[in-house]
């Protein structure tokens, strides 16, 4: 009822912006019982308005965003069950939409718990495969801009370097992805907390395959020019620990 | 209800709040809440009252009675969703959220 008064309320402003308050001050007074139904609500009525009416959409984006920055549940169940959802939106060239919907996953993917980092990860990541896999050659307008990457990099850092192995090989796809679909110049305020974790990983007792990936990053990263210079000593110092551990045999290595 | 004095408004409202524990159905409450409904209706924000009419409701949700909780919410949740109540509802989100 509350969701059909701000929509029919989207001409009248002062209305339309208080009834958008209340709802977005019940959101985040109601029961953990009840979220489930009010998320569920919420994201039946992004389908419902995604491709047909944007106002409405964007009043639904404003108040979940407001409950996911501001709700003090645990987001588990939500993130891994409908952040596919909201990927399509980071490909759409809207300036407006691709920054609400930035501060909407970066408010969702957020958590202070490392073990949940990696499902987050590897949830939103095989989602965007799928997506891009569906939609090949699209623009990642989400990503290229101004803090495009802060909803990934906390999860990100944490499931490379404190997740599994199969987890750090989704991280490394992930890192792969981030320098196919997005510009030096938004990965650069991000690269002293990209390139550190993967001399660290470097040093780990994972399998060969793994090392070479991670070495192909860090040539992307080179080529890429996105701010190597801080790291130049203690990479040299790990390209010649991986010669020496493949015996020399990996190319990439040398 | 209205008072200025608010150590006078709030034992206004205990009393309130005793008298309706004494009585099975919602005549008292109806009788009180309807007038300060009516009242609201034919007011707006400018009004000089408005905000002490809006305050009185606080002050009812604040006594955490389940039974003026619950009226509220059955009162306040259909249309037409005058601008009063969306402010009720805000001003008490805490309350409504968690009984929702």
């Amino acid at each position: 009822m509350l969701y059909d008064q701000t929509f029919t309320s989207i001409g009248d402003q002062s209305r339309h912006a208080s009834l958008i308050y209340c709802l977005s001050q019940l959101s985040i007074n109601v029961s953990e019982e009840h979220s489930g139904y009010f998320v569920s609500e919420s994201i039946e009525l992004i389908r419902k308005y995604k491709d047909k009416n944007r106002e409405r959409l964007i009043v639904v984006l404003e108040i979940l965003k407001f409950f996911f920055q501001n709700s003090l549940i645990d987001f588990e169940k939500f993130v891994t069950e409908y952040n596919y959802i909201f990927i399509p939106f980071l490909f759409i060239e809207n300036p407006e939409m691709a920054e609400l919907v930035n501060n909407l996953l970066k408010a969702l993917l957020k958590t202070q718990n490392k073990d949940v980092c990696s499902l987050y990860l590897t949830s939103f990541f095989s989602n965007l495969h799928t997506y891009l896999h569906n939609n090949k050659n699209a623009a990642c307008y989400g990503m290229n801009q101004e803090s495009g990457l802060d909803p990934y990099i906390h999860i990100l850092i944490n499931t490379l370097v404190y997740g599994s192995q199969e987890d750090c090989n989704v991280a490394l796809d992930f890192y792969l992805t981030i320098f196919k679909l997005v510009a030096p110049s938004y990965i650069i305020p991000h690269s002293l907390k990209l390139i550190g974790p993967l001399i660290r990983v470097a040093n780990y007792n994972y399998p060969i395959e793994i090392k070479e990936k991670l070495v192909r990053i860090l040539l992307s990263a080179h080529k890429l020019d996105i701010g190597m210079k801080p790291f130049e000593a203690q990479l040299q110092l790990t390209y010649l620990r991986l010669v020496k551990e493949s015996n020399g045999e990996k190319q990439v290595f040398r | 209800m209205l008072a200025n004095d608010e150590l006078l408004r709030k034992s206004v409202f205990s009393c309130f709040r005793s008298l309706l524990d004494k009585f099975h159905d919602q005549k008292p409450l109806i009788n009180l809440i309807e007038p300060f409904f009516q009242t609201l209706a034919s007011r707006n924000e400018n009004d000089e009252d408005y905000e002490s009419l809006l305050k009185v409701f606080d002050e009812l949700v604040a006594l955490e009675s389940p039974k003026i909780t619950s009226f509220l919410m059955r009162t306040l949740f259909v249309l037409p969703l005058e601008q009063y109540k969306i402010e009720i509802i805000t001003n008490n989100a805490a309350s409504f959220g968690m009984r929702n």
